[in-house]
């Protein structure tokens, strides 16, 4: 079976023949979707990555990067769809990272001014985002088993109800069962939240 | 995405909503980071295996250039047919030649290498009637056999009632092919038959002598005695030999 697998290989875009079909798999992370639009921008993305003097290993670091930002975008309706290649636009944002990279590195090849288009990347937008993840990882950690378990598979994994109760993911049984509890967990996460707000004044 | 406003009190204030839309934030991230990491490591896959179809259908096709061109090499190459699978001359002529001839059309009988009849060269490169004697030179030599051959017919053109000259004749012929002309010269010598070209045969054994000034007189007198039966041959003696 492995080595049909291997032989096989389909193509990940077969399912998306549209950039609007494209678009509306990556609204839905359909995962798909999102190794098409990867594959589609790989070859741009090596030739940045060389054209900035950026070590090659950084290749994916920087696909992921954007692929990140790009689904943020696509989520909170920055990005719209206009019939183009959903691409053309993660290849624009893997330039931007890769200026970034360059600016880390204290290589940059060109002054970052004259690339007006980085405040697109909205760094504090994407400090406050990070800022969330880590505060949520934080209390996740807190909460402990098993709601840390429950809200993940739900929230951060993406399995539905039915899919955890029939895998047996959990020691839930019923998908009632199952959803009293996350609710549960998501109260006593937001409470948590709510108290380190108080303790932090932000 | 759940609406996060179920896991909300009833009498929720501005804090606990801001609290509330930071771990939607922050869950929606980390939903991101999952999703991302997950496709990362499908494309590795992907990757993966695309090289490895690449590099096997490269290999395939190497492996089957090559089997072509073994392919076509050996069927350009004439192979020759093993000894023992060589088909039969016989069943190779076609039936109305190998049908059997007449019997006057019957090819010729196939003589023995060792019966059949000398050829023009082989008669040609005949060996000579008598020894090379080695202290007479090549032109001598040469000559001496060319005049015993003319002896020989000699002694065939005599009669029947010739027979007692004819044994003579051929016993110091003999004697000349053997290189023995002291011997030659002594039956010579012996002879008392009037008919017998007994000067001929002298200098003949003169010659054997190495002695050529002797043999030139007496091949002198035959040249000049008309119609000797050695004349011509005396005179051509006389031309080598001078």
């Amino acid at each position: 079976m492995r080595i049909k697998e291997w032989f096989s290989s389909p193509n990940p875009c077969k399912s998306f023949e549209t950039h609007e079909q494209l678009f509306l798999g990556l609204k839905a992370l359909d995962n798909a979707a999102i190794l098409c639009v990867q594959i589609k921008a790989l070859n741009a993305v090596r030739k940045l990555v060389g054209q900035f003097k950026l070590p090659l290993e950084q290749v994916d670091d920087i696909l992921n990067q954007s692929t990140l930002i790009f689904l943020r975008k696509i989520t909170d309706g920055s990005y719209q769809f206009q019939d183009h290649a959903p691409s053309t636009y993660l290849v624009e944002i893997a330039k931007r990272v890769a200026l970034m990279a360059t600016r880390t590195q204290k290589k940059a090849p060109e002054a970052l001014e004259n690339h007006q288009n980085l405040a697109d990347l909205d760094i504090d937008k994407n400090l406050e985002q990070r800022e969330a993840t880590e505060l949520v990882r934080q209390l996740l950690g807190q909460l402990g088993q098993p709601c840390d378990q429950v809200i993940r598979l739900h929230h951060i994994e993406g399995y539905s109800d039915e899919e955890v109760v029939r895998q047996k993911m959990t020691r839930y049984s019923t998908v009632n069962s199952l959803k009293m509890k996350r609710s549960d967990c998501m109260k006593k996460l937001i409470h948590l939240a709510q108290q380190w707000k108080i303790l932090n004044n932000t | 995405m759940e609406d996060f406003k179920q896991y909300l009190n009833e009498d929720a204030g501005e804090q606990e909503r801001k609290a509330a839309d930071q771990v939607a934030k922050g869950l929606n991230e980390l939903r991101f980071e999952n999703t991302v990491a997950t496709v990362a490591r499908q494309r590795h896959a992907w990757l993966q295996r695309s090289r490895w179809r690449r590099i096997t259908a490269g290999i395939a096709l190497v492996l089957i250039t090559v089997a072509g061109m073994l392919y076509f090499k050996k069927k350009n190459t004439a192979t020759p047919e093993p000894p023992g699978k060589t088909a039969p001359i016989e069943n190779v002529v076609p039936p109305s030649l190998s049908a059997p001839m007449p019997h006057d059309q019957a090819p010729v009988k196939q003589v023995p290498m060792a019966q059949r009849p000398l050829s023009t060269r082989e008669q040609a490169e005949k060996p000579l009637l008598r020894k090379t004697e080695p202290e007479l030179d090549a032109v001598t030599n040469a000559l001496i056999g060319k005049l015993l051959e003319l002896t020989i017919r000699k002694g065939a053109a005599f009669s029947a009632d010739q027979q007692a000259e004819k044994l003579q004749w051929d016993k110091i012929v003999k004697l000349l092919s053997q290189n023995k002309p002291a011997a030659a010269k002594a039956e010579i010598f012996k002879t008392d038959y009037n008919n017998l070209d007994t000067d001929w045969l002298l200098a003949l054994a003169l010659l054997e002598e190495n002695r050529p000034e002797a043999a030139l007189v007496i091949f002198g007198r035959i040249a000049n005695t008309r119609q000797h039966p050695f004349g011509e041959a005396a005179q051509m003696a006389i031309e080598t030999l001078q």
